[in-house]
């Protein structure tokens, strides 16, 4: 008897769909029944299975619309679909006083979710979105890598949830180690930073990842051609949720079965990622992980001795965010990090003048623990933080193996471990209305070098009108080159001017205009040939960016942009500052996406710009010393490559069948099959090269699918 | 039925696709050596007198070649003593003899060859070169200024003694430059007989041979030495297998060099005058003693009794 009454009750059910009356756009509203509150979905869905038959009292609330409430009367075994259409509240609006706690702000480049998706190419990877920013470039279409502002590599700094990442790369570029299904939006900045960062010169990439507040567990499927991810989502209560994600690459998998050579290690990478997030009214707390690895052989038949190494790289990534908002205007906050990242490399490496180094496993690790307590009131924030650095290297640099011959490989060896700690104060004031103004100065003592720098930072902005905001900056900036973290070698410094203006043409239609000029000192400057000088560089880079982009709200969304630079620092080999590798003239990027239809959408990417500089090859001339023979013989100026061109495009339908809605897309790399040159190689004799390109044209196909 | 249009275009962009991410070898500079033709002309030294005739010297004689016919020579003539070096002005050779004398020959008639003048001088001249009417003759610490304007009466203009025995000399539209081994002496030359000394740089590896090429100065010595005509100073040297270059030769952005023991040839890339570089070893049968570019053409005359004179070309 017991059991028919269970199955009557649960054959009782109320659900239903609650949306904007004036648009139909569904709404994430709650819905409170008897005792029970459910939040309905991102589709604006709610569903009460079980209920016992009665009257019942529904009662569907959300944050700008009148709450409705409406009387159900519920028969046994009966299913019952409500549509509910809620009102817009509107109030009459009253003169409002902005005050000037947080500056506008122009310099970052914000890039959403959606954007990051529709990028073609990219295969929607974070950082091939951040390659088509304005100033940006990359050395390679393999890679990731972005080069800012004619900065290098370890001038950038990445941002996880507030959690430095010291992996942000698989394989050196190829892809990025976070998820992108977890991403919501990034920052990029690239201008003058404001007090609360420090170790960087060029740029800071702050990620921020999603939240998820759905009732029902959502589950994420991604594959292409590379890799596939799989993502979990789950939310625990109104106010806890838990998003989870894996993905490897997969074509080692498959070539391993085709080839006879069973010892060897195809690439391959993986990544776990896991957020967990706490929402409360005054209290928010994020605890994040990423964990990545990288795995491979490397193999090749130098002209005396085989390299055959095996590489293992990792990257751990640990994270705490609290914030709590103590009143309208204070709030305190901790963040908690340890990062680490460590690569290991077993096997002989080819040395100097070909003589093999013995079996052994040479590796390096670094690795960064921070913590910080910051505080803000009203206009000022506060910050403390200690922090701890060990940091080890033994060896070559693999990228000397990878990016240079046997002539350049260099061996460093370092082994050190210090603390340090910073503070900042920054001053949000209105000078003069309507001029905002944000002063901040840090103070630092830096690990290892324990030299103690002060950093004065000064942003501004002078609204001329809502639409119209002039802003600009100057700070000072110090950082440690990665493999370079020793106490004999200063810190390298920045100091940049930047200024611009942002104009609001229409709604969501922006122009920007920026300039800027970066001064370098003491940069490492590493003589890779006599192996032990490394010298204190100096450097500039100015230019201009103008851009023009629209945001996605009806039809068209993208953006075009132009950049001016030049780039220009010292070499152990030159007597004058000489064009720095990363150095483009110019770059001209345009995106541009439409929504053919409801859901079509077609996305284009192009990139223009000048050739990196490079030094060619000129001949060979014969070495007269303990190594008799031809070298090569390279021109006293730089030259550059011929100019990059790509374009590529991508369509993307979205569908729905049954309960699993999914994307299925082509993207078209590089359509017009341009032979974009990647470098040039050069045989013994020096006589004859050989050209490599970048990507030729390349079709892809890849689908989404959520559960 | 207007979405199927888009479903076309990604099947004719599979159809074109071409898979290439790298090239195959070519030459680094993109040109390579072309063989043309050998001939058997005999002699240590070379000109060109036509665009199809060569002027060449063989102990006491000066004979003339067609290099597009292989007939031989097609005029000679026999001094009494051995021609050390010649040069060409106006249908004239002006030669330097063993005995200490310069000959005016007249070779506007191959076939009636005459000298026109002669004079002797108070040492061997072992180079001379022209600049417009006036012979400079290199001998042992002297430079003779020799006016030759008028064929039949050469006159000295002017003496330049030096303090030490001369290696060799060269010189560019208005400076010339005066190897004494130890150091290069530069001579202003704008007014020839006015020429003065004006200025003097240190060579560090007592060269055979200089040769200027814009505002650099080749010293052809174990390896070929570059030096900054503005700054004074040595920049680069670029060393050979063989450690002793004894004949440089530039042209446009091509230039040749040859080792003294086995007569080893070498292409020079000139592109940047401060830094050359070898393109390539010209390969060879025998080994050469003296060779030019003229046209993107290279023409080395080997000796040794092989005498052969080779023609190879830059594409």
């Amino acid at each position: 008897m017991s059991l028919i009454f269970i199955f009557i009750f649960q054959t009782t059910l109320l659900k239903g769909k609650v949306y904007d009356r004036t648009d139909f756009t569904p709404l994430q509203a709650y819905i409170t029944l008897s005792n029970t509150i459910q939040p309905c979905d991102s589709n604006g869905k709610f569903n009460f299975p079980a209920l016992r038959p009665g009257n019942y009292r529904l009662i569907v609330s959300h944050i700008g619309y009148k709450t409705e409430s409406l009387e159900v009367r519920l028969e046994e075994n009966e299913e019952k679909f409500l549509s509910i259409g809620l009102q817009v509240i509107s109030f009459p609006l009253k003169e409002v006083k902005v005050k000037a706690k947080k500056i506008p702000r122009s310099e970052a480049e914000k890039v959403t979710r959606k954007e990051i998706f529709s990028i073609p190419g990219g295969e929607k990877d974070l950082y091939k979105a951040v390659q088509v920013l304005p100033g940006v470039s990359s050395p390679s279409d393999y890679l990731g890598l972005a080069y800012v502002r004619g900065g290098e590599l370890y001038e950038n700094l990445t941002l996880l949830d507030g959690t430095e990442v010291l992996m942000p790369y698989h394989y050196f570029g190829v892809s990025s180690t976070f998820n992108t299904t977890l991403v919501d939006n990034f920052d990029f900045i690239t201008g003058a930073f404001p007090a609360r960062y420090g170790d960087v010169l060029s740029s800071i990439l702050s990620i921020q990842t999603k939240k998820y507040h759905d009732i029902k567990p959502h589950a994420n499927i991604r594959t292409n051609l590379m890799e596939s991810d799989w993502t979990y989502s789950h939310s625990f209560n109104p106010n806890c949720y838990m998003l989870f994600s894996a993905r490897r690459s997969y074509l080692d998998l498959i070539v391993s079965r085709f080839i006879e050579e069973k010892s060897y290690i195809l690439p391959y990478y993986l990544d776990f990622q896991c957020k967990i997030g706490l929402d409360f009214a005054k209290d928010h707390f994020v605890f994040n992980v990423l964990s990545s690895k990288n795995e491979t052989s490397m193999k090749a038949d130098f002209p005396e001795v085989p390299l055959d190494l095996k590489i293992k790289e990792l990257g751990n990534s640990l994270g705490v965010n609290w914030e709590r908002k103590i009143t309208d205007n204070i709030n305190i906050g901790i963040v908690a990090y340890y990062t680490a990242a460590s690569r290991h490399i077993f096997g002989s490496i080819p040395a100097f003048y070909g003589e093999a180094d013995e079996k052994s496993d040479k590796s390096k690790y670094k690795i960064i623990s921070n913590s910080s307590f910051k505080f803000s009131a009203f206009e000022y924030e506060m910050g403390l933080g200690l922090g701890n650095l060990k940091y080890f290297h033994q060896g070559p640099r693999i990228e000397d193996l990878l990016y240079s011959d046997e002539f350049n490989e260099f061996n460093l060896t370092v082994d050190t471990a210090d603390n340090n700690y910073f503070a900042y104060i920054i001053q949000k004031s209105e000078l003069l209305k309507p001029i905002y103004s944000e002063f901040g100065l840090r103070f630092e003592k830096m690990p290892v070098t324990k030299k103690f720098f002060y950093e004065p930072r000064l942003l501004f902005s002078y609204l001329k009108s809502p639409f119209e905001i002039y802003f600009g900056g100057s700070s000072n900036y110090h950082t440690t080159a990665l493999e370079y973290i020793s106490q004999q070698y200063e810190p390298s410094c920045s100091k940049i001017i930047t200024s611009g203006i942002s104009y609001e043409i229409e709604k969501a239609l922006f122009a920007k205009l920026e300039l800027y000029y970066k001064h370098y000192h003491n940069l490492v400057i590493c003589d890779t040939v006599s192996d032990t000088s490394l010298l204190l560089g100096k450097g500039f880079a100015r230019g201009v960016e103008i851009s023009l982009r629209k945001y996605d709200e009806k039809r068209f969304f993208g953006w075009l942009s132009y950049a001016f630079s030049i780039a220009k620092r010292s070499t152990p080999y030159d007597e004058e500052l000489t064009y720095f590798f990363a150095d483009r003239p110019h770059i001209l990027n345009l995106v541009f996406g439409t929504h053919l239809s409801k859901d079509l959408t077609f996305t284009l990417t192009f990139k223009w710009m000048s050739g990196s500089p490079y030094y060619k090859l000129i001949g060979k001339e014969w070495y007269p010393g303990y190594y008799k023979g031809w070298v090569a013989c390279w021109s006293p100026t730089q030259v550059r490559f011929p100019d990059y061109q790509r374009l590529d495009i991508k369509f993307s339908k979205s569908f729905n069948i049954y309960k699993v809605k999914g994307e299925v897309y082509l993207s078209i790399i590089n359509l017009m099959n341009r032979k974009n040159v990647q470098s040039y190689f050069y045989d013994s004799s020096c006589s004859n090269k050989k050209t490599y390109y970048m990507f030729p044209r390349i079709p892809l196909l890849g689908f989404d699918l959520e559960i | 039925m207007a979405k199927l249009k888009y479903l076309f275009l990604p099947f004719l962009i599979l159809a074109s696709c071409k898979l290439e991410i790298e090239s195959s070898y070519e030459d680094a500079d993109g040109f390579y050596l072309e063989y043309i033709n050998t001939y058997p002309i005999s002699g240590n030294r070379f000109i060109f007198f036509t665009e199809d005739t060569v002027i060449t010297n063989d102990g006491h004689d000066i004979y003339f070649y067609n290099i597009h016919f292989r007939a031989g020579d097609i005029g000679y003539y026999g001094f009494d003593n051995r021609v050390v070096d010649f040069a060409l002005l106006d249908k004239h050779v002006i030669a330097t003899l063993d005995d200490s004398t310069i000959k005016v020959l007249d070779i506007s008639n191959l076939q009636s060859l005459q000298v026109r003048d002669s004079l002797k001088l108070c040492g061997v001249g072992y180079s001379i070169i022209l600049k417009e009417n006036t012979a400079f003759i290199l001998s042992n610490d002297k430079i003779f200024l020799i006016d030759c304007e008028d064929k039949d009466n050469l006159s000295p203009i002017k003496i330049l003694q030096f303090g030490s025995e001369l290696v060799s000399f060269t010189m560019d539209s208005t400076k010339l430059y005066v190897n004494t081994g130890e150091k290069c002496i530069i001579f202003d030359i704008k007014n020839i007989p006015n020429c003065y000394p004006c200025d003097s740089f240190v060579l560090s590896s007592n060269p055979c041979m200089i040769i200027v090429n814009k505002n650099s100065l080749y010293a052809a010595a174990r390896g070929l030495d570059v030096y900054d005509l503005i700054n004074k100073q040595q920049k680069w040297t670029l060393n050979f297998p063989e450690p002793l270059i004894i004949s440089i030769y530039i042209f446009n952005k091509f230039g040749i060099a040859i080792t003294w023991y086995s007569g080893e040839t070498y292409l020079i890339n000139l592109e940047y005058p401060s830094k050359p570089a070898v393109l390539e070893q010209i390969e060879s049968r025998g080994s050469y003693c003296y060779g030019i570019i003229r046209n993107n053409k290279i023409y080395l005359l080997s000796e040794n009794g092989l005498s052969a004179f080779v023609i190879k070309e830059i594409k």
